[in-house]
């Protein structure tokens, strides 16, 4: 549901200053909005939903309130490198799609959208596209502001859980 | 590319998005392993730790076109142990402070995890013997003590768990992890090793999903369990009995076996002596659902020689006396082979590989002492010395030759000295040894000038049913590369000296060599991508791939 994009490399390492608060929601609604709208089949929250998409743990975390409803109604606008797609078209006319890890002179690394993690060398391809527009559509007008708040809020809620004894 | 292409590109995926989500790695899979030969899915190839590959492509006819296909070089260049993962063209390895995901042909990175571990965590080398997958997720154990599971498709952390303090305060504990983990049914299995520091430590399972603990076994028994007394006083509190080294599991008996380290003080018994110090040195039987003992088989009772019983146990079905019998092969840093039947922990037979001079024999299970054979004031000299006729190098069983094959240090030793035991010191080293004193030394010298009677390096094949020497392929120096064997029967190792070769497994006879620049200090792995069989192995701080030419 979110865009392909997103920084998701502090869950790696030290984690980023806390986000401001999302104005006034229904999280819960949001929650359900998710559910509705099929995000999931994109996008992934513990260990639920698909790879292929930004995964959405600790989305909360790591973007504001205010990029997130960017993403939610212009998806085009902020794509991060690391969240492109590539489209694969080998020289025996099999199509692949999925989201694009690394590449080379001679080899390209996908997360297929069957969540396989595969090379293809370009001397067996016909077609390389890689894609940054387009990969999530755009929620304004399908939903309501309200109901994009909701869902900003309940993405708000995706945070790492607090270690116990740790200052927040 | 047009808006609508893009549009219609992006359908394509979301529609495929419903399709079949690529395998797990299920515990059925790993039970059987043999029915992959494409992929190395644990530690030691499979439950049994043979490190048998039987892919076949490589053979004695073209092993000598090995070609380097890609080299991994991770950004720690620290001294690299680990065994990779292979699943399904996709290689996981680790190093240090890093998992990483790579394309098994082409050595390119699908993702990159990263934990910083803190540099004072390295109670002891910053090496890492590897990781587990499991389901979908990766499993590391890292030196500060943390469990992490981790997406493998991803390099998302899904979960990353405590299990012990490397330090409390500014006082070093002295426990770290250093194995690769083992996965059975739902339970991610490892444990810690402090090296000499008196800490104790265990065996425990956590749960794949959550990394919750589900039993644990203390390597030193507590007072109340079995075994405790077997320690003098309070001496259990501080007898370390470490772990080293990624353990087998048989589904036969529902039983996973490790390998335990030496009790503590490591070099001078003192407060220990003179009892046998359970568990160390040994190996024990733990019930993989409930870690529930079911046997233990001590190999060096009341060690001070600092002879860790830290080898992977390798299990076979060999002929025994006019039958075939499940067995445990075992040759261990005391210089001595041992096999056992690994249902009920009995001992079948104890035979020197190496030069030893500390036993007389072994009778009903148990060393005979050989007289004088222990530490003294002035020092004494001991075969085999502290590394030991081998140590944590994996060895391999090919049920092709039948034949045990083992990473050896013979005529090598040691003097072993007694000194003062200082009291233990949270923080500080609880050795038993003083030092250099006056006295016998030892006699070796560094290996550009060393007799091969001061000690040499060798892969050896030993008869698993005798413990006879069936060939050598000796070096100068010591080794501590684990042992390839292979479908084909070639055989894969190296050594200190910096060669990766592959000899026949019938005969030991060369086939091919390559120098890579520094010790090899792992156990080679083969794999199959697209049909092509691939040899990994690691030697100093690089990650080496080799084909055959396309």
């Amino acid at each position: 549901m979110v865009s392909f994009a997103g920084a998701l490399s502090a869950q790696r390492g030290a984690g980023p200053a806390p986000q401001p608060p999302p104005p006034p929601g229904d999280a819960a609604n949001g929650k359900a909005l998710y559910q509705e709208n099929k995000c999931a089949d994109c996008h992934r929250v513990g260990d639920a939903g698909s790879r292929v998409g930004p995964d959405l743990s600790m989305v909360g975390q790591l973007r504001s309130p205010e990029s997130l409803q960017l993403a939610l109604e212009a998806p085009d606008d902020e794509v991060l490198p690391e969240h492109r797609a590539a489209k694969i078209v080998l020289k025996d006319g099999t199509t692949v799609n999925g989201r694009l890890l690394n590449q080379d002179a001679f080899s390209v690394q996908v997360l297929t959208d069957k969540e396989a993690l595969k090379s293809y060398a370009r001397a067996n391809m016909r077609e390389y596209t890689i894609l940054d527009k387009g990969l999530m559509p755009s929620y304004k007008g399908k939903l309501t502001p309200q109901q994009i708040v909701d869902v900003v809020n309940y993405l708000a809620t995706l945070k790492p859980a607090p270690v116990p004894g740790r200052k927040p | 590319m047009t808006s609508q292409k893009v549009r219609t590109v992006l359908v394509v995926l979301v529609t495929l998005l419903a399709g079949t989500v690529s395998a797990q790695v299920t515990y059925d899979r790993i039970l059987h392993a043999d029915r992959e030969p494409q992929n190395w899915l644990t530690y030691g190839g499979n439950y049994s730790s043979q490190r048998f590959s039987p892919l076949n492509q490589i053979a004695r006819d073209n092993v000598k076109g090995l070609q380097l296909k890609w080299v991994w070089r991770p950004k720690y260049l620290d001294k690299m142990e680990t065994t990779p993962i292979v699943v399904d063209g996709v290689m996981y390895a680790v190093q240090n402070s890093e998992v990483q995901a790579f394309d098994a042909a082409t050595g390119r990175s699908f993702w990159t995890f990263r934990y910083n571990v803190p540099p004072d965590s390295n109670a002891y080398l910053m090496v890492v013997k590897g990781v587990a997958v499991a389901q979908d997720r990766v499993f590391w154990a890292t030196y500060d003590g943390r469990l992490i599971a981790i997406d493998a498709k991803t390099g998302r952390q899904i979960w990353n768990k405590k299990l012990f303090d490397y330090k409390i305060g500014n006082v070093i504990t002295g426990l770290q992890f250093n194995v690769a983990p083992l996965v059975v049914k739902d339970k991610v299995i490892l444990g810690p090793a402090t090296n000499e520091y008196g800490t104790n430590c265990w065996i425990a399972a956590y749960d794949v999903k959550t990394g919750d603990e589900l039993w644990k076994f203390n390597t030193v028994p507590e007072p109340g369990e079995k075994g405790n007394e077997t320690w003098p006083g309070d001496s259990w509190k501080h007898g370390g009995n470490p772990i080293w080294v990624t353990g087998s599991y048989d589904p036969d008996t529902n039983l996973t076996y490790w390998g335990i380290g030496n009790p503590n003080p490591g070099w001078n018994g003192g407060p220990r002596n003179p009892l046998d110090n359970l568990y160390g040195d040994s190996v024990v039987a733990l019930d993989v659902d409930t870690g529930k003992l079911k046997w233990h088989y001590q190999f060096t009772p009341n060690d001070e020689f600092d002879w860790d019983s830290v080898q992977v146990p390798v299990l076979a079905e060999i002929p025994w006396q006019g039958r075939s019998r499940k067995v445990m092969l075992w040759a261990n840093r005391n210089g001595f082979y041992y096999a056992l039947d690994r249902a009920s922990g009995e001992f079948l037979m104890g035979k020197p590989f190496v030069k030893q001079n500390w036993a007389l024999g072994i009778d009903n299970g148990r060393p005979v002492r050989a007289p004088g054979i222990t530490p003294t004031p002035e020092g004494t000299l001991v075969y085999p010395g502290t590394q030991g006729g081998t140590n944590w190098y994996s060895p391999s069983y090919s049920p092709r030759t039948g034949l045990f094959y083992v990473s050896v240090w013979d005529n090598y030793s040691a003097i072993s000295r007694q000194g003062d035991v200082p009291p233990w010191q949270e923080g500080r080293k609880y050795t038993g040894n003083t030092g250099r004193a006056r006295g016998p030394v030892a006699p070796r010298a560094g290996a550009p000038y060393r007799r091969e009677d001061e000690g040499y390096g060798a892969v050896r094949a030993l008869d698993p049913k005798t413990g006879e020497k069936k060939w050598d392929f000796k070096m100068v120096d010591y080794t501590e590369a684990g042992i390839l064997t292979t479908g084909s029967d070639l055989l894969f190792s190296g050594g200190r000296e910096g060669h990766f070769f592959s000899l026949d497994a019938k005969t030991g006879e060369l086939l091919w060599r390559v120098n890579l620049g520094g010790t090899v200090a792992s156990g080679p792995i083969s794999y199959s991508v697209d049909g092509k069989q691939y040899v990994a192995v690691c030697a100093d701080g690089g990650l080496f791939v080799f084909g055959l030419p396309e």
